[in-house]
Order: C-alpha cells, then sequence, then structure tokens
C-alpha cells in the first residue's frame, strides 16, 4: 500500500504534526511527502497527461487548490483514491462518480480523523476513506450502508415475484469485507451461504434475520455512541 | 398530479417504476460544490411544478451518514424560489428508525418539524393514499419552521469572521447598487443562493433591499487611499473600488497574497509599499493573518495592530482608518492609543443584521474619509516636524533639555492639527505652539547672544548687531514701517529700556540677515508669520483664521532657519564694529561736563 500526499502550503501540516506530536512520515512508513520544490514539475506532467510520478498510489491526499481543473481531472485519471482538501470546500463529501473521491474541508482534514484513518491503514491494511470523513464512525456507515443495499435486494426480490437470486446477486455485499470484522458468526455465516447458494424464495427469513440483525447492531452501536 | 420521488437508485425497482410517483435520480458529481449541485437540482426538477409531496431517500451518496437526501430536504424548505413547493410534505424514506435517525443527524428539529415524515420503503404506498384523502399536512407556516430550525455554519469557516464578512460584502454591495460588474461579488451572490446556511440566513432576516446611499453632495478632498486587507479579494476591492470612483478618489485596491506570512514579511513588505504609493490615508483591517484569529491573541500580538505602529513611526500624519470585524471597546482604546484616526466596523461577527445597520456603517465610513480627507495635509506637516526635529538636533547637539522641549512643541503642535477635524481654532493653537520652536531657537546662547551687546553667532563667530556702551545703542538693522528690518548701520541713542527689548522680530531678522545671509527680514515669509502670531494667533474668531497655508509657511520658515545648512556668511562683514576701549575712553571723556563745559568754551 503506498499512499501520498501532495500538500503546497506545509505551515497546516507543521501545526497538525506539532499539535498531535506527530510525525506522520516516519509513523507511517507507506506515507510520503510530496516534495514542494517539484510540484510546479508535477503540475507540467500533469497538464500534460503524464502520470508516471504518481501513478504507482493506491492514494492520493492533495489540496485542491494547488491544482488547476484541467491538472485535478487528469490526477483524477489514476487509479488511485482521492482526498481532496480544501478551505474553499463548505460540506464534505464522498463521491464515486466518476471514482472514488473524497472532498473535505482542510480544517477537517488536518484533525483527529486523518489519525484514525492512518492507524486504520497501518493496523487493518485497509484504506477507508469513510473513515476520513466519520473518524469512528465509519464503521456504522458501513453498516448502515449493507442494511440499505441488503433491504433493497429484500423488496426487490419479493416486490417482484422472483423465484431464486443466484448467489452473484450477494457478490456486492460479500465484498464488503470489513463488515465481517464486526458482525457475529451467525450473520456471517448467513451472508456466505447467500452468496455460496443463492436464495430460494422459501428461505426468506435468512434475509429477514440478516435484516434484523444489521438493523439491532446499528441501534445498539448508536446507543452505545451516546 | 403525483408526488415525486427522489433516490440514487438506492430503493427497490417497484418504486422506481411506480407509476404513482414521479421518479428522479440524483447523484453526487465531482464538479461543483454539494449545495450547488442540489440547488441547481431541485431549481430544475421542482420548480413550477404541481406537486402534492416530496419522498426523499435519507441518502443520496455512498457514504450514508452523509445523509444527503435530508439535506436536499432542508434545501427545499429554505429555497425561495420554489415558492409554494417549500411547504408541500416532506417524506424521508429510511430503513433507520426514526430515532437513530434523529440521534445520528445534525438537525433533529428538522425532521420533527411539521410536515416531515419519517418512513420506511415499505410504507410509501400507504403514505401516496394518505395524500390522496389530503391526511398529509406540510408546513402551514414556513416563517414558523425558520424560526425553529437553525442551520450551522458550514466547515470552510475559521470563525464566524468569513460568514459576516460575505454577508457585509452584500450589504455594502446592495448600499451601493452594484449589480454585476464584478467577478467576486457575482460569486459571492451565487454562494448565497446555492449555500444551505445562507439560504437560512436570507430567510432568517426580513429586510429591505431598497435602502441605497446617495453620494450626492459628499465632497472628499482629492486624496491617495491605500487598502490593506486580507479578505480584500473577497469583494471589498470591488466595493471601495465603486465607491472611491463616485467620490472621485483615488484608490489602490489590495492585491497582496498574505498567505502563510510571517508578520515580519508583511510589515516590510507593506511599507515599501506605502513608500513606494505615499497613500494619504489607510483602511487597515485588524486581522491580516491566520495566527490573529486565535482566540487567545492579544492586541497588542494583532498584525493589523502591529502594523498600525509601524505606519505611524514612518508618518504619524498617514491617517489609518482601522477597518474591523472586532467590536471590543478594549481593542479600540488600543487602537486608538496607538494612533488610529478613525475606526469603523467592518462587520458584525455573531450578528447577522439587516441592511438598515449596514447603512449606518456605511454611512459612518463615508464619514470618516470625509474628516480624514482634512487631515491629509499632515503626512506633510510630519514630514516637517521631522526634519525640523533633526535641524534641532544637529544645530544644538549636546543640549538635552532643548531636545526634549523641541519634542514636546513638535508633538504638542501635531496633536492640536489632528483636533483640526472637530474645529478649526485648533489651527491658531497649533500655530502658536510651533512658533515657540522659534523662540526657542533664538534662545539658545549658539544661536544669538544676549547682554547688554546682542551679537548672531555664525559659525563660532559673534557678529554683533547690538552695541551698548553708555546707553548708547547703536543699531545694525532698522526697523521699517511695515515691520521690517532691513540692513542699515546707523548710531543714535536710547534710552536704557529700550535696550531690554530685544524682542523675537529683532532677533529673527538679525539671525536672517547675518546668520542666513539673507538681504532683509522679509526673506522667507518672516514678516508675515511674526504678523500673524501677534495679530491672528492668539485671538481666534472668523476673522482670524489660521489656515493650513500659514501653518505650512511657518514649518518651512522655521526649518529654514534651523537647518545649519542654511548658515550663510555673505553678511558676515556688515556687522557692528564693535566699540574699541580707545572709542570708549573718548566717549566718556565726551560725556564728561568738564570736557563739555571745556567745549562750550
Amino acid at each position: 500500500m503506498k499512499m501520498i500526499l501532495i500538500e503546497d502550503r506545509p505551515s497546516r501540516l507543521d501545526q497538525f504534526q506539532s499539535k498531535y506530536g506527530i510525525d506522520l512520515f516516519a509513523n507511517y512508513d507507506f506515507l510520503e511527502f510530496f516534495p514542494i520544490e517539484q510540484l510546479e514539475s508535477l503540475k507540467k506532467d500533469l497538464q500534460q497527461n503524464q502520470l508516471e510520478r504518481i501513478i504507482d498510489y493506491d492514494l492520493i491526499m492533495a489540496h485542491k487548490s494547488a491544482f488547476s481543473i484541467s491538472e485535478a481531472s487528469n490526477l483524477d485519471k489514476t487509479a488511485a483514491t482521492i482526498i481532496y482538501f480544501s478551505g474553499g470546500i463548505s460540506k464534505s463529501y464522498l463521491t464515486n462518480s466518476p471514482k472514488l473521491t473524497v472532498f473535505i474541508n482542510s480544517k477537517d482534514f488536518y484533525n483527529d480523523n486523518l489519525i484514525k484513518f492512518l492507524d486504520l491503514a497501518l493496523t487493518k491494511g485497509i484504506i477507508e476513506p469513510s473513515c476520513i470523513l466519520f473518524g469512528d464512525r465509519w464503521k456504522l456507515n458501513l453498516m448502515i450502508e449493507f442494511l440499505e443495499k441488503i433491504t433493497i435486494k429484500y423488496n426487490n426480490f419479493y416486490n417482484q415475484n422472483i423465484e431464486y437470486l443466484i448467489p452473484e446477486e450477494f457478490n456486492e455485499l460479500v465484498k464488503d469485507r470489513a463488515i465481517f470484522e464486526f458482525k457475529n458468526n451467525t450473520f456471517v455465516d448467513g451472508l456466505n451461504k447467500l452468496s455460496e447458494n443463492g436464495l430460494e424464495r422459501s428461505e426468506k427469513h435468512i434475509l429477514e434475520i440478516i435484516i434484523n440483525q444489521i438493523k439491532s447492531d446499528i441501534e445498539n452501536t448508536i446507543l452505545f455512541e451516546s | 398530479m403525483k408526488s415525486v420521488l427522489i433516490h440514487n437508485n438506492n430503493v427497490s425497482q417497484i418504486c422506481i417504476n411506480s407509476n404513482l410517483l414521479n421518479s428522479f435520480h440524483f447523484s453526487i458529481n465531482s464538479t461543483t460544490e454539494l449545495d450547488e449541485q442540489i440547488h441547481n437540482y431541485i431549481l430544475k426538477k421542482l420548480s413550477n411544478q404541481d406537486i402534492p409531496a416530496i419522498f426523499i431517500k435519507a441518502s443520496l451518496s455512498n457514504n450514508y451518514l452523509d445523509f444527503v437526501g435530508i439535506r436536499l430536504a432542508l434545501h427545499v424548505r429554505f429555497t425561495k424560489q420554489l415558492e409554494a413547493i417549500r411547504t408541500i410534505p416532506i417524506i424521508i424514506i429510511s430503513e433507520l428508525s426514526e430515532r437513530s435517525l434523529l440521534r445520528l443527524y445534525e438537525y433533529p428539529a428538522f425532521l420533527l418539524s411539521k410536515g416531515v415524515f419519517i418512513i420506511d420503503e415499505s410504507k410509501i404506498d400507504s403514505y401516496i393514499d394518505k395524500l390522496a384523502n389530503s391526511n398529509l399536512i406540510g408546513c402551514s407556516n414556513i416563517d414558523l419552521f425558520h424560526d425553529k430550525v437553525s442551520i450551522k455554519i458550514p466547515d470552510e469557516f475559521d470563525s464566524y469572521h468569513s460568514i459576516s464578512n460575505e454577508w457585509s460584502i452584500l450589504q455594502w454591495s446592495k448600499l451601493l447598487c452594484i449589480k454585476d460588474e464584478f467577478d467576486e461579488i457575482n460569486q459571492l451572490r451565487k454562494k448565497f443562493e446555492y449555500l444551505l446556511y445562507y439560504k437560512y440566513l436570507t430567510n432568517a432576516i426580513n429586510q429591505s433591499d431598497k435602502l441605497a446611499l446617495n453620494l450626492n453632495g459628499t465632497s472628499i478632498k482629492d486624496c491617495k487611499i491605500k487598502y490593506i486587507d486580507d479578505d480584500s479579494k473577497k469583494g471589498w476591492n470591488s466595493i471601495f473600488s465603486r465607491l472611491f470612483k463616485q467620490l472621485g478618489v483615488k484608490f489602490t485596491p489590495c492585491q497582496y497574497n498574505f498567505k502563510d506570512k510571517t508578520y515580519d514579511e508583511l510589515e516590510s513588505d507593506m511599507l515599501s509599499q506605502i513608500k513606494a504609493e505615499d497613500p494619504d490615508i489607510i483602511i487597515l483591517d485588524l486581522r491580516l493573518l491566520k495566527d490573529d484569529f486565535e482566540l487567545s491573541t492579544e492586541i497588542k500580538n494583532i498584525s493589523g495592530y502591529k502594523l498600525l505602529k509601524a505606519i505611524k513611526q514612518h508618518n504619524e500624519g498617514i491617517q489609518v482608518l482601522m477597518f474591523t470585524a472586532s467590536n471590543k471597546s478594549e481593542n479600540f482604546k488600543s487602537l486608538l492609543k496607538e494612533g488610529a484616526d478613525g475606526i469603523c466596523i467592518k462587520e458584525f461577527p455573531k450578528y447577522i443584521l439587516p441592511l438598515e445597520e449596514y447603512n449606518n456603517t456605511y454611512i459612518d465610513f463615508v464619514r470618516l474619509i470625509r474628516e480624514l480627507s482634512g487631515l491629509i495635509f499632515l503626512k506633510e506637516v510630519n514630514k516637517y516636524l521631522i526634519l525640523i526635529k533633526n535641524n534641532f538636533d544637529k544645530s544644538l547637539p549636546d543640549n538635552d533639555s532643548i531636545k526634549r522641549e523641541v519634542g514636546l512643541f513638535i508633538e504638542l503642535s501635531f496633536k492640536l492639527l489632528k483636533e483640526t477635524r472637530f474645529h478649526e481654532k485648533y489651527f491658531n493653537y497649533a500655530y502658536i505652539q510651533a512658533f515657540h520652536l522659534i523662540e526657542l531657537f533664538v534662545s539658545q546662547e549658539s544661536i544669538f547672544k544676549d547682554g547688554d551687546s546682542a551679537y548672531v553667532i555664525v559659525n563660532n563667530r559673534e557678529i554683533l548687531v547690538q552695541d551698548f556702551t553708555s546707553n548708547v545703542l547703536t543699531q545694525a538693522i532698522k526697523f521699517t514701517t511695515n515691520n521690517k528690518y532691513e540692513l542699515q548701520h546707523k548710531t543714535f541713542r536710547v534710552d536704557s529700556s529700550r535696550i531690554k527689548r530685544l524682542d523675537t522680530n529683532f532677533k529673527i531678522s538679525s539671525i536672517l540677515i547675518f546668520r542666513l545671509g539673507c538681504p532683509n527680514s522679509s526673506a522667507k515669509k518672516w514678516t508675515n508669520i511674526y504678523t500673524i502670531r501677534n495679530t491672528k494667533a492668539a485671538h481666534y474668531n472668523k476673522e482670524n483664521r489660521i489656515t493650513k497655508d500659514d501653518i505650512f509657511d511657518l514649518l518651512k520658515f522655521i526649518h529654514f532657519i534651523s537647518d545649519i545648512n542654511n548658515v550663510n556668511e555673505k553678511n558676515l562683514n556688515k556687522g557692528l564694529k564693535p566699540t574699541s576701549f580707545e572709542d570708549k575712553i573718548n566717549e566718556a571723556l565726551q560725556n564728561h561736563p568738564w570736557f563739555k563745559s571745556n567745549k562750550k568754551k
């Protein structure tokens, strides 16, 4: 896993590091800092659609205002997930269109969640952009998302009078592996069974169990939070 | 007439395809701000439509906790352009329980407000039925809704300042009837149109948009105005460009990049600019650097305060108008103490006020600029006073007490001139104070030696200008009818009382002629200056008004006589010849009664 931070105003990075008493680049060896003195040449490369210098990264965190619209649009052509931070972003959000991109206000970026996000990458080896937006609530976010998806699946299945759902229908849900980590065995077993065998109309109760289970987990998580 | 369903393909197909609903897809893209996307979307999809209700999925993004759908619902309530649509029932679709949603969403008051319902997808049909039976009522009183639901400040703002600043810019632009001429103000207006928080503000404040300031009859003296403000490019440059154009004043907008600057860099750059541009008035913001916004920052550490000091040190006569969001009286006190010539409230942090309030600020600002434009002569005055002080330092190098006195007279004269903004009589008072410098100058033995006989000192040489021997005074210069002294040797007897009356006029006249090489005492308008001092200055009334020109004549004169470089030996040999010892014996003999009686015989 490789991540890079492109920041043309290093003073706020310094302030952040000194506030948290941390050296990000020493603590997280997968994280690199893009040298400011090379920023102009990177911009020129981007203008010419040359992505070699940043192509190897899984995640790019960049100050949005450091790049022009055309430079940023070429930056978006890399396979990396991108986190844009800027003082001019009034409402932080995440989008999948055209690719997985987070837009976050600089003040929120240089905050607790950045450490949580990097810790998550360090300890679990996963890049979870919602962690930078929601911090510890990233799991809750995944759980609700899962609930939404499985409920739609359930509603579509029974409202459309389909007799059998093929295992591939559940691939997307199973893909969210992270959710397995904090679910109990019944839940995981049920989901695994669906992804292996698919679902027959007579097995409605399996989906209902999963839905009720995740609903209850969500309620408990929220209760526990407060 | 169908209700609308807004989703992001995150409801079941049967809902999307329902004949009872108009189904609209919404997804976020990365091109513009989220609020802007929502704003444009609802105007496009919902304007001018006859819609009984809106069903909105709570989440419309890949991140459920963003609750983009509920944000869209809030926009519906706050977007004035939607007119009646704003009040229709809004049904939020969520698989989360109402209790969870209320805990997780940042504006639970909205979810609890009248006309908002939370359901899961399975209940959509029953709610469509309720609508058909008119059992669902929307938000009947939108004003009441606005009272109950308040929106938080957006993430981007470090403090409340940015909001109130932008609000203030727009209010001023209304007062100045600015239309679409300036890009940054257009952008700000656009932002006010789409940003949820601004929609909320605009709804929260009922104001008249009809005010416009009439600048007719506002006379501002010809002057150069410079502006220093880190917010300048947000719209203030345009506001002031327009205002000062209307007022016919030369204005230099602020183009400086304040980002990541240290105070030392800022001060050095600003003083260089000031030296190059030579402005008469500076409009100065208090908080120019990021650190200034730390709550703990004391006024003495705030960049605008420090820069004010530096500007005043450079030239105390440059008029500095503090244009600040600060409303702390302690700060005002400190700024005034440090020489600020006026303070105008730029914005009202924590208070978003209607246009009428800004009209008052605006009028106050124009009044202050007018007042300060009447004081721009102080910049030139200050230059003269510094030159005069330096001259005194050079002419009287070892006399600390005289330096102190000079400093006091200079300070007092300047202070009195500053007061002329309140009343013209202070010109007279300042004149008298500055004239003291002349009296102080001639009272120095290294300049004029005054005893029984009197001497003008020229390059360590004593030039006799009054010779007193046995009650006989020999004058070197003649007092003419128009108060002017001319160089003319004449010997005559005077009584002792006259000998003691060596007035300032005589002394300065002697200095002008013998020390400075002038042909007579009318040089450098001295006769006029002396007459003004004795006739007008001390007796202020409408006929005896001292003018700025009078002040400058006086300062130029003091500068001239005190400048050691102006010492000129041209008339050195035209002084009186001192009476020799033999002459004095002869004189005594001549006056002796025995000698007189023998002479008669």
